[in-house]
């Protein structure tokens, strides 16, 4: 039996990862990128049982893990308010309105692409549901715990519930076209929304009809009902795929008739033109630094976007959407100093405090504080040089990601029947116009999808 | 020769026509055989007597009655016959390519169509006289507890027996428990695996909110409306009274863990089923206190791996024939693989390796668990149970799983799991301790039917045997591919054609190349161009009877194929 355990030992445990929830490590002499608190030289992080424990100069602690920050840059864990990493579904597409799935139940913790995040200094990503729906399905917040088994540990426990919603041509294409059912326009979308919030009203009270005993059977549980309940409760944080500035404002105005304050706008490519009303709403964005004009809704929009909704006052982050951008956010935050001129501070707080409030936790993570939670990465160099490069990723005090030991294989669940080599596409690129070939296939594919 | 012959067991050579005796008496009494008649207990050269398919006496010193059928089985090994603890064994083929009605609204489809279908039961679906009960029986198993095939909830499950009898007879146990999937239904809701979980605890809430309702409108209807009749949600409520057992399908480590969430949430009494990953989660299982059916179907040993006894005779076999065998010698020179290849096999090796020590661990953990069969075929049985055996986990262990564990699961160990006195009849007798190589097995007895097998003697050579008829029309199916169609094999004289189609258009056929026959034998290469680029396939496969099973070579890797011979009609 001994051996069995070996090979179990050895499949999970051996490229350091480590399946506890909750570490120590002390980090020497680095320069601390508070973000809320300045930039501090020579200084020691602390962490104990996952939390930050002390800040501060010369601190000691006997048997734990000891990194040495001389010369290097030590700042709270990347935060991205808009990812599909570690997911196996991401769109359940059958309805203009699937409030009722959630991808929390879809999670996937043996994705290489959390790894993938990690080496970017990644550690919580908002795992959201796709934008095929006018109202998506709910989303997950996830910290990049890489080496766990149970999806139920990739959780952020406790961390507030997300909802995804998407405005504009998705849906439209989706249902309107494909379908032939509302949403085929603008229009058809604000009803979607009006109808879903009434539906959520209607629900409520038919329950509290039954609890007060003005009705003595229970309403037939409506799990969609629930969920839109739970929105106009502000329980739920809507995280909205937008373009476009007039579809924008209109979910401002939906969302006002019904009280629903809790809003971020995802995308938003327009937002700089609504910037002041978003501020007012109290609405935030997340927007891409410098990506637009892939479809005709997003052919309007500006690198400044970051910096000009954040200089009206939007708390403003800068996501991904891609489990290649992810690899490195702090290129993107960077990008607002050429395009805006922000602050290093300033730009950093765009994947770190920013997106940490967009998902309501920022009383615990987006920030070296003591107290809060121990999710760190230490880079070589300024995260906003060219020439950054992330060492060591730690979430709750673990070190999930350490360039100094950072194999090849890192996959955690092998198939013992997959092919080999897996993979196998890298060939085709040998063959004569392969390199054609290779994009060939996924134009096919589109065109065959839609 | 004929000092050999004395020392086999007198049934082998001696052929009684049991079915003549069978028609003159209902009781059987088997003699002076090895019987296991629990897990772990053996009894050396003891009787047992059977009336009306019960057991009425066992043990040493039996008389021999003077009305019962002799069953001549000296020296051989006696068990109770094995129980399938979840299957589709019996249940009939749904037609395929069946039309999908028009959904207008995908998001809200009729249950038909997006496979939530609870009420129903598996005993409508049966087919006392199908091949799949035969070929249980055949491996050994007495009882099956059979659920129906479909999407997230194809229904009710229920205990049968493998006698082949009429329906009216071979069903023991109705509405066992609720059969589960994360299947989804493609196009309409729930469309995906979160679909599937959202509408799961959707129902059971309805179901919860509709046993509320009943019970208030039995006890006072006036001024109350009226309960709706909804099958699906009514059929639910007992799973919400722990009144019926969930039998979730969960393959994966990943499936499983949200299975057990699921159940975390909703509270319902769950088996967890037909689990094939599961060496990173044992202490999980453990944890969670769900009963847990484990799949038999093991992943296929990876290339390259040593496997020393078999290496050891293929090596003896070499050396004989090296003399005689030319062509070895002109083989193509093996390539080396580069670092990252054997590295890639080595860790496909070592996931193997926790694959087939999984029933140790298990053991090691102390969880019990049962077999099951959803996509492991029971003529699989010895070869995965030796397997596993092999691995660590004991003998004891595998008959549990396959006799007292899913007995009492299925809350019938007070009939059958053991050979005891007043317990059903169902026995399984074989040529040596089961699980030992090359054990066969000779006699089942269920119901008091009587069924003998031949053994056949394992060929040597299949070369110099006949070659079989194979001829006609099969479907195949490629499952790692997702791919299906039609296999052609023509026979012209010694020539055979042999062609392939894919079911998306079966009139669009590749002939294959280098078809050579061996025996039951078949093999051949096919060369497929899809988007200007040309794969070469080589496949072969070996029949029997209406069946073929073998492998498939691609540039990617190998992959199984399956097929079944098409009935005329088609």
């Amino acid at each position: 039996m001994n051996s069995i355990k070996n090979i179990i030992f050895l499949s999970f445990l051996s490229f350091g990862l480590q399946a506890q929830d909750n570490g120590d490590v002390l980090i020497k002499n680095g320069t601390v990128i508070t973000i809320t608190d300045g930039v501090l030289e020579n200084t020691d992080v602390l962490i104990r049982n996952g939390k930050i424990d002390k800040i501060g100069e010369d601190l000691s602690a006997s048997d734990i893990t000891t990194i040495d920050a001389e010369g290097k840059f030590v700042m709270p864990g990347i935060i991205d308010a808009h990812s599909h990493i570690a997911l196996d579904v991401v769109n359940e597409a059958t309805s203009p309105n699937t409030a009722h799935v959630w991808v929390g139940d879809g999670l996937d913790p043996y994705d290489v692409g959390v790894y993938r995040a990690l080496a970017g200094g990644v550690t919580i990503s908002h795992a959201m549901h796709g934008s095929a729906n006018a109202i998506g399905g709910q989303c997950e917040t996830i910290k990049h715990r890489y080496g766990v088994l149970d999806p139920e540990e990739m959780r952020m426990q406790d961390a507030p519930r997300t909802i995804k919603f998407a405005l504009g041509e998705n849906p439209m294409r989706v249902h309107g076209e494909r379908n032939n059912i509302v949403p085929a326009t603008r229009m058809g979308m604000e009803q979607i929304f009006r109808n879903a919030f009434e539906q959520g009203k209607a629900y409520m009270k038919a329950n509290k009809d039954y609890a007060s005993g003005k009705v003595n059977v229970p309403p037939l549980y409506n799990l969609q009902s629930e969920v839109m309940a739970d929105i106009l409760k502000g329980d739920i944080i809507i995280h909205c795929h937008s373009y476009r500035a007039d579809e924008i404002y209109m979910l401002l105005r939906v969302l006002d008739d019904y009280g629903v304050k809790k809003i971020c706008f995802q995308h938003v490519n327009e937002g700089f033109k609504v910037a002041p009303e978003l501020a007012a709403y109290g609405a935030h964005a997340s927007v891409f630094s410098d990506w637009w004009a892939y479809k005709f809704e997003v052919y309007y929009s500006t690198a400044y976007n970051a910096t000009i909704l954040a200089e009206n006052g939007v708390v403003t982050s800068i996501n991904s959407d891609s489990g290649e951008l992810i690899r490195h956010l702090y290129h993107e935050a960077a990008k607002t100093q050429r395009y805006g001129g922000l602050s290093d501070n300033e730009a950093l707080k765009l994947i770190t405090l920013n997106p940490a409030i967009q998902l309501g936790i920022e009383d615990r993570v987006g920030s070296i504080e003591v107290g809060k939670e121990g999710d760190v990465v230490i880079f070589d160099n300024h995260p906003l040089s060219i020439y950054a490069i992330p060492q060591q990723t730690i979430v709750d005090g673990v070190v999930r990601f350490d360039i100094g030991e950072d194999i090849d294989d890192m996959r955690l669940d092998v198939d013992p029947e997959e092919a080999v080599p897996a993979f196998y596409e890298l060939e085709e690129h040998n063959h004569e116009s392969g390199d054609d070939k290779c994009m060939q296939d996924v134009f096919e594919f589109l065109n065959h999808k839609h | 020769m004929a000092f050999v012959a004395l020392l086999l067991p007198s049934v082998v050579q001696s052929q009684v026509d049991y079915d003549i005796l069978k028609k003159a008496t209902n009781k059987i009494f088997i003699k002076d055989v090895i019987i296991h008649d629990r897990p772990g207990s053996s009894i050396e050269y003891g009787s047992i007597l059977i009336d009306d398919g019960i057991i009425q006496q066992i043990g040493k010193g039996i008389a021999e009655p003077k009305d019962a059928l002799i069953l001549k089985a000296d020296s051989l090994h006696v068990y109770p016959a094995f129980i399938d603890a979840l299957s589709h064994t019996g249940v009939k083929n749904k037609e395929e390519n069946e039309k999908r009605p028009n959904v207008k609204f995908a998001g809200s489809p009729p249950n038909v169509v997006a496979g939530i279908l609870p009420q129903l039961s598996v005993v409508d679906q049966l087919e006392s006289d199908a091949k799949s009960i035969s070929s249980l029986r055949e491996a050994g198993f007495g009882l099956a507890h059979v659920a129906p095939d479909g999407r997230m909830l194809p229904g009710q499950s229920a205990i049968i027996s493998t006698s082949g009898k009429a329906l009216k007879d071979i069903v023991l146990k109705e509405r066992v428990g609720l059969y589960s999937q994360l299947k989804s239904s493609p196009g309409v809701y729930p469309a995906t695996m979160i679909g599937v979980i959202s509408k799961f605890k959707e129902l059971y809430r309805q179901a919860e909110g509709a046993s509320v309702h009943i019970g208030k409108y039995k006890s006072s209807p006036l001024g109350m409306q009226r309960p709706n009749y909804d099958e699906a949600i009514i059929a639910m409520i007992p799973v919400t009274k722990k009144q019926q057992q969930v039998f979730y399908k969960a393959k994966s480590a990943k499936d499983v863990y949200r299975v057990l969430a699921l159940q975390k949430e909703l509270g319902f009494d769950l088996v967890l089923s037909d689990v094939q990953q599961v060496y990173p989660i044992v202490d999980a299982i453990k944890s969670s206190n769900a009963k847990v059916l484990i799949s038999l179907d093991l992943p296929e040993k990876p290339e390259g791996m040593k496997d020393e006894e078999n290496d050891k005779a293929e090596d003896e076999e070499k050396e004989d024939s090296e003399d005689k065998d030319k062509d070895k010698d002109e083989k193509e020179p093996e390539v080396e693989d580069d670092e990252e290849t054997k590295k890639f096999k080595e860790r496909k090796i070592a996931a193997y390796k926790n694959y087939v020590a999984q029933g140790s661990m298990l053991e090691e953990a102390g969880v019990p668990f049962s077999f099951s069969w959803i996509e492991a075929k029971p003529k699989d049985l010895q070869k995965n149970i030796q397997t596993l055996i092999e691995n660590g986990m004991s003998e004891k262990t595998a008959i549990s799983a396959l006799t007292t564990n899913p007995a009492q699961l299925l809350g019938i160990s007070n009939i059958a799991g053991t050979a005891e006195k007043g317990k059903l009849g169902n026995l399984m007798i074989s040529t040596k301790a089961i699980f030992e190589k090359d054990a066969k097995i000779k006699f089942m007895l269920v119901d008091g039917e009587l069924f003998e097998y031949e053994i056949k003697e394992k060929k040597k050579n299949s070369s110099s045997g006949e070659q079989m008829d194979i001829a006609g029309k099969y479907s195949y199916e490629i499952s790692q591919f997702s791919a299906n169609g039609e296999l052609t094999i023509e026979k012209d004289g010694d020539e055979i054609k042999v062609l392939m189609s894919d079911e998306e258009d079966l009139s669009d056929t590749i002939e294959a190349t280098n078809v050579s026959q061996d025996g039951s034998n078949l093999s051949f290469d096919l060369a497929v161009t899809e988007g200007g680029n040309t794969m070469d396939i080589s496949v072969s496969i070996e029949f029997s009877e209406e069946d073929f099973e073998g492998t498939v070579v691609t540039q990617f890797g190998a992959a199984e194929i399956e097929g079944t011979k098409k009935s005329p009609k088609h």
